[in-house]
């Protein structure tokens, strides 16, 4: 495509011009050019819709390992520096009796893993939208998981009423590569107190440690991902979606 | 970086991740890659968030470092055969039909992908996945269009030379 400006699909704008446009910047090019045309919109619409609740946890925790990994390298830095002025005043005293001195290793990388995702709906009267992380839930509204196992062929999805003893509401085996929403609906009750749903992705059944998991602490080759869904008084029913 | 704060965090978040995961799947058909890829984008971009105050910059700096990040894992060989179906077809203008031209098409990549400078791959992406013209890929990549224009014709270049050797 030497010598020409725009690349293959010329009738539309760049995906960059309409992501600057759902940010809010669109030029008058690419205004004129979303009002006719049901492609573009529907990209500028979908970059409107909520992205899925699990990964906001992966990338928190990414976030506050690259602050721990950053902090951690300047206590390091500072320990060396000052270790270095020390050990050059021992060495006057102590040369030769002195251990070459031993740099701790580097902080280790960790990755964002956390690939498996869910998605709920919350279905309120005739309405069903994606619930946004935040967004509460009323008696009578019905659940229902869309999941992204990201390799993993097992799905559980527990309701945590009581700590001790949560009940099991999905089991099953899922498509490793595939985004599955789950055959079940469940629906809140009038109860008070938050919505609390575990979902547990494996390779095969998992005997349940719930006072582990609840702390975070879960064994390698299974993820559990918590939410907790407020209850009160929600949104009223206006625009619908759903899996 | 100061600390996290949840409210901003979280309102950057909503608006900005789903414009991450649309490019990431542009690049990656493998949903998962995707996902992973868009994750770790994001983690970079909140250590530069004051580029969240000006969508112009922060979308400029989104998609260069998500098509850095993506040719790095390709050539890292992190990324499986299926989720590099789409940079597979950048480099042929189409999907191959026959599982010759396939396998061909694929070798093609592995030699693309080894031996091609990533100013090159950087800008046929944005050029063939992206729809970005000449000067929006300038801004992007922080080139002269004439150096975009060498780069993707040298990228053709390529290319040709690549099928012709097949």
């Amino acid at each position: 495509m030497p010598g020409s400006q725009r690349a293959p699909s010329a009738l539309h704008p760049s995906y960059l011009a309409l992501d600057r446009a759902a940010l809010g910047g669109a030029s008058s090019e690419v205004t004129e050019h979303l009002a006719g045309c049901e492609e573009c919109q529907n990209h500028v619409r979908a970059l409107g819709d909520a992205p899925p609740v699990s990964a906001l946890a992966s990338v928190r925790a990414g976030i506050a390992q690259a602050l721990e990994r950053r902090q951690k390298a300047r206590r390091l830095h500072w320990v060396g520096a000052t270790s270095a002025l020390l050990a050059a005043a021992c060495l006057l005293l102590l040369i030769g009796r002195t251990k070459p001195p031993v740099a701790d290793p580097p902080p280790p990388y960790v990755g964002v893993k956390g690939l498996s995702s869910v998605w709920i709906y919350v279905k309120h009267g005739s309405a069903t939208k994606l619930w946004d992380g935040k967004q509460a839930v009323a008696g009578g509204d019905r659940l229902r998981l869309k999941v992204d196992p990201a390799g993993y062929r097992r799905v559980e999805v527990y309701s945590v009423k009581n700590a001790n003893a949560p009940e099991l509401l999905y089991s099953g085996s899922v498509a490793p590569t595939q985004s599955v929403t789950l055959p079940d609906a469940w629906e809140i009750d009038s109860e008070p107190g938050a919505e609390r749903l575990l979902v547990v992705f494996s390779n095969g059944p998992v005997k349940p440690n719930f006072s582990h998991w609840l702390r975070g602490q879960v064994e390698p080759g299974v993820v559990v991902l918590p939410f907790v869904l407020p209850k009160g008084a929600p949104a009223s029913p206006d625009a619908s979606s759903g899996p | 970086m100061p600390p996290l704060d949840e409210s901003s965090f979280e309102d950057c978040y909503r608006k900005v991740f789903p414009l991450v995961l649309a490019k990431c799947r542009r690049m990656l058909r493998g949903d998962a890659d995707a996902m992973d890829l868009a994750q770790e984008v994001f983690v970079r971009l909140w250590q530069h968030r004051e580029l969240v105050q000006d969508p112009q910059a922060l979308t400029a700096w989104l998609y260069r470092a998500s098509t850095r990040l993506v040719i790095d894992r390709a050539r890292q060989r992190k990324l499986g055969q299926e989720s590099l179906a789409h940079l597979q077809q950048t480099l042929e203008d189409g999907a191959p039909n026959d599982a010759e031209a396939r396998f061909s098409s694929r070798r093609r990549l592995r030699s693309m992908l080894a031996d091609c400078p990533e100013s090159e791959l950087e800008a046929a992406i944005l050029s063939r996945l992206d729809r970005l013209t000449h000067p929006e890929i300038a801004e992007v990549v922080g080139a002269s269009e004439r150096t975009v224009r060498r780069l993707l014709g040298r990228f053709d270049e390529r290319v040709v030379a690549l099928k012709e050797i097949a």
